[in-house]
């Protein structure tokens, strides 16, 4: 089939070796075959070229098995025949979406974000609300022209374990004395959970609000604590609007980085020695390249002991959140999420991450699994050990 | 199968799926058929898929299948590509993933106990966490299970130093067709209810003899030392002169070697690589042991070097990236997603002739070696013509295929990967009249109702027999040479 010649292309290079079957989170979880990638890819490749006497038909069965997936990315570093995934994975969900196929889960969650503009299922206008603790100096949302726009994206803003994410990180703007704006209540979902449920015409819609409301601010840099979020910014919306971003799109680990480079933080080391370790999450890592910069912050962090976990960078294992699964399969996701907080708290008390999901979900999962390890983001670890300005005098009583 | 013995089956507590979306993907391995083939090989959708998770369980379903007489297909990896792991009248397949206990490992004598479903990289990493790792492992290294390894006996990365997987077993746990319990020692009988049995008997077996579920396995510590090589030759006459001397090296670990073709492939496919001609041939060297060892090793490779100035050594950095990449050969399907091998072997004195002779074949080709012990040699030749899609390309390519065996086999060599079903033309070649005679009254004996993978190479369907199938090939040959023309590629 022409119109899904891009899939074709990959799939076709499969040899069935099942050498990414193993490490995949969700097919281990499963256990059959047709959970794995070798299955579903073998699927695929049957309905678009046939291999069987009769046609194959897009199936449910095959859309939930499909959806049984973190696009966590790690069956592209195991492939041998090294397919694209996770990015065949997003084309094959909308070819599914495409061929009428329609899981309920799956309509209800697009239906939402369609509904509100954000993932949470809250009013938009409460967007803001996490900036009332943020106890900010100015309100960011009141800028109208900035060098640099914080994208908050629906986690950090709706989620109260995630919240504290995007305060630490408006403290740290506001700290470097940065001239920085967020969208506030005119920011909608970056449309990742879009492109993920295949709904690209929906994911379009929310880029072409996002990409002009933020014009106004003609900003020179764009930054996103959410990693999913910036892969949205830097990657995908110029690919689905055919234009090159006019600003920078980095993670705010990237700008915390280059800020602390710049010796634009003073920070002041915590009273106790802190053991952590650090949680690649899926779409900051393997899918988006970031590897290097947190682990530079949390070297230069003082009283930090950092100790690698073993699956870490390009083979670190998935908690569980991404790819929707959090919401089509939340128990499994839960498996998943025990798995890698019990395995984390094997090396150190604290795992360190950089992704509200992430963050979230390990938190959950470490609860459920009853291990001991807390959860802490980077941003906020820095924002805790920001130097704080010296509360003023008290004026000395006047003489009599 | 009927209703009343799926739900028989769905009684016995094991965890089974039967559902013909479930069932289809067991229908397959690593090998891609056109379609037009299905109606050859029919009955390869299994009626029911149980994932067993210890002995007991194993047992459970033996006994099942044998009151009912239903056919049993083990399957570890799935990654054989002859069918062996494929159904061939429906019935069951025992998918072994689930039987995945790693046992302690013994320091002092370097053993560990595994079960059959463990997955070679799944046990190297946990031996890796203490100190050790694997002698030897399937290029399959991340999909494939011990005891399919075991039941195709293949070679692989560190059978040069080590020999093969046979050498390296203590013991097998077996649950046999009728549903005993054995372990089968790597020497001497093992008395059964149904009569002696040794090991052998299990090796190469293709699971026609039992479930193999534990394995006891002679493993190493971490090398003390490595040093990796990647030199480059002006041919393959060059390179099968040294061929056996590398393989002699002390410490030799591994040797693999792909001809310009390949990496001519491997640019199309996106990869940087050294400069190439066609004609030159590539080797990366592996040594691993003992610093003393290595030491020699090295020195060994310098005297060699020395004496042949035509040999070229290639940075260090690229050395070590190719042997990174020694898993993943099949990447050049980048280039041509129809990419198909041809796998052979052929003894390591003979590999300069062989070369020689299919280097006369009409169509360029490209390769990959890898010498597998101090006598022999693995070689693929990989086509792209054998596209799965059209049935006239596929078959076309077949006599090819057929020449580079038999030309092979005419030089003491022999196909590689084991018979399976799709291999059974070349059986003569793998077993001798007696050992086939022998194997086939064993099966009669321990599996008196032939549930055990029937339908291979033990009772093939009728143009799979020799006789017949060469004929065909033969019959085929033109249409070969000239799609092979039009495609102007082998
Ligand atoms: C990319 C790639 C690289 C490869 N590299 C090599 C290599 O370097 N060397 C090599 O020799 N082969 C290689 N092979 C072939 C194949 O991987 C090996 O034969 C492998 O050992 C098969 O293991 P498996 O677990 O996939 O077994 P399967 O393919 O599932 O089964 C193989 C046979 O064993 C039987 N079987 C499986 N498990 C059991 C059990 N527990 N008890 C009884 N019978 C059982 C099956 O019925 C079948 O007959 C490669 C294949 C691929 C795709
Ligand atoms: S992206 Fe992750 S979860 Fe999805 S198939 Fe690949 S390995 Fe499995
Ligand atoms: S690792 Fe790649 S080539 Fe192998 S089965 Fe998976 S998708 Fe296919």
């Amino acid at each position: 089939m022409k119109k899904y010649a891009a899939i074709e292309k990959q799939v076709r290079k499969c040899i069935q070796c099942g050498s990414c079957r193993v490490e995949c989170p969700t097919g281990d979880d499963v256990g059959w075959i047709s959970c794995s990638p070798r299955a579903k890819v073998l699927f695929i490749r049957d309905f678009l070229l046939g291999r069987k006497p009769t046609k194959v038909k897009m199936s449910e069965e095959f859309a939930r098995r499909l959806f049984q997936c973190t696009l966590c990315g790690r069956c592209g570093v195991e492939c041998i025949t090294e397919i694209d995934f996770p990015e065949v994975w997003f084309e094959i969900r909308e070819l599914v979406q495409e061929e009428g196929v329609k899981l309920p889960i799956v309509e209800t969650v697009s239906g939402i974000i369609k509904d509100t503009k954000n993932v949470a299922n809250q009013p938009n206008d409460d967007r803001p609300n996490w900036l009332k603790r943020a106890k900010l100096a100015t309100d960011p949302t009141k800028v109208e022209k900035a060098d640099v726009v914080y994208y908050v994206g629906c986690m950090s803003s709706f989620y109260p374990q995630s919240q504290s994410m995007a305060r630490a990180f408006a403290q740290i703007l506001e700290a470097s004395g940065i001239n920085f704006a967020i969208m506030g209540t005119s920011e909608h979902c970056c449309g990742f959970p879009m492109i993920s449920t295949g709904k690209v015409h929906e994911a379009k819609e929310l880029m072409y609000h996002n990409q002009e409301e933020i014009k106004k601010y003609g900003a020179k840099t764009v930054v996103a604590t959410c990693p999913a979020c910036t892969s949205m910014w830097k990657k995908e919306y110029p690919k689905l609007s055919g234009k090159p971003n006019d600003f920078e799109v980095m993670h705010a680990t990237q700008f915390v980085l280059k800020l602390m480079k710049e010796n634009k933080l003073k920070l002041v080391p915590p009273k106790q020695e802190m053991q952590v370790t650090f949680h690649d999450g899926c779409d900051l890592g393997r899918n988006g390249g970031v590897y290097d910069e947190p682990r530079e912050i949390l070297k230069m962090l003082p009283g930090v002991v950092f100790t690698e976990h073993s699956e870490s960078k390009d083979i670190s294992v998935c908690c569980g959140a991404g790819g929707d699964l959090l919401m089509t399969n939340p128990e499994m996701a839960d498996r998943i999420g025990q798995k890698r907080a019990k395995s984390l708290s094997e090396v150190a008390p604290v795992a360190v991450t950089c992704c509200p999901s992430c963050k979230k979900q390990l938190k959950d999962a470490a609860k459920h699994a009853e291990v001991k390890l807390d959860t802490k983001d980077l941003l906020e670890m820095v924002a805790d050990m920001l130097e704080k300005p010296e509360k003023p005098e008290k004026p000395e009583k006047a003489e009599a | 199968m009927k209703r009343e013995l799926l739900d028989e089956l769905m009684g016995l507590g094991v965890d089974v799926v039967s559902t013909p979306f479930e069932c289809q993907f067991y229908g397959f391995d690593v090998t891609p058929l056109p379609k037009e083939t299905s109606w050859v090989f029919r009955g390869t959708t299994p009626d029911a898929v149980l994932r067993p998770k210890n002995t007991e369980e194993v047992v459970k379903i033996m006994d099942f299948a044998n009151k009912h007489k239903i056919p049993v297909c083990p399957r570890g990896g799935g990654t054989s590509g002859y069918y062996q792991s494929v159904p061939r009248s429906k019935g069951i397949v025992i998918e072994t993933l689930a039987l995945n206990n790693i046992s302690e490992l013994d320091e002092k004598e370097g053993i560990i106990s595994v079960s059959g479903g463990v997955i070679w990289s799944q046990l190297d990493w946990e031996l890796k966490k203490k100190g050790w790792t694997l002698k030897t492992y399937p290029t399959s290294y991340k999909s494939s299970t011990v005891a399919g390894w075991i039941q195709t006996e293949g070679l692989g990365v560190g059978s040069l130093a080590f020999g093969s997987i046979k050498k390296l077993i203590k013991e097998i746990e077996v649950v046999l067709p009728s549903g005993e319990v054995v372990w089968v020692p790597n020497e001497g009988l093992v008395e059964t209810k149904s009569g002696n049995l040794k090991f052998e008997d299990f090796i190469k077996s293709e699971g026609m003899m039992g479930i193999i579920t534990s394995v006891k396995l002679e493993v190493r510590r971490l090398p003390e030392s490595t040093a990796t090589y990647l030199l480059k030759f002006k041919d393959k006459n060059d390179f099968a002169l040294v061929s056996s001397r590398l393989a002699e090296v002390s410490s030799i670990f591994f040797i693999e070697f792909v001809n310009g073709s390949y990496m001519d492939l491997l640019v199309q496919s996106g990869y940087h690589t050294p400069k190439h001609s066609k004609e030159e041939v590539f080797a990366v060297i592996r040594l691993e042991g003992g610093k003393s060892d290595v030491g020699k090793g090295e020195k060994e490779i310098a005297a060699l070097l020395a004496e042949h100035t035509e040999i070229a050594q290639l940075p260090q950095e690229e050395a070590e990236e190719e042997y990174g990449y020694r898993l993943k050969y099949f990447r050049i399907k980048n280039a041509y997603s129809s990419v198909t091998p041809a796998d052979l072997s052929v003894p390591l004195s003979n590999l300069g002739q062989y070369l020689d002779k299919v280097s006369r074949f009409r169509f360029e080709f490209a390769y990959k070696g890898e010498i597998l012990t101090k006598e022999q040699c693995g070689l693929m030749f990989f086509y792209v013509l054998a596209n799965e899609l059209s049935f006239v390309r596929f078959m076309s390519a077949a006599p090819y295929q057929m020449e580079f065996i038999l030309s092979a086999m005419k030089m003491g060599g022999s196909p590689n990967g084991g018979i399976g079903l799709l291999n059974t033309p070349y059986v003569f070649g793998l077993r001798t009249q007696s050992e086939r005679e022998a194997f086939i009254q064993k099966k009669e004996t321990f599996d008196q109702n032939w549930i055990m993978n029937p339908g291979k190479w033990t009772d093939p369907p009728f143009f799979l027999r020799p006789s017949i199938y060469f004929s065909g090939m033969k019959l085929l040959e033109p249409v070969c040479w000239l799609v092979g023309g039009i495609v102007g590629r082998w």
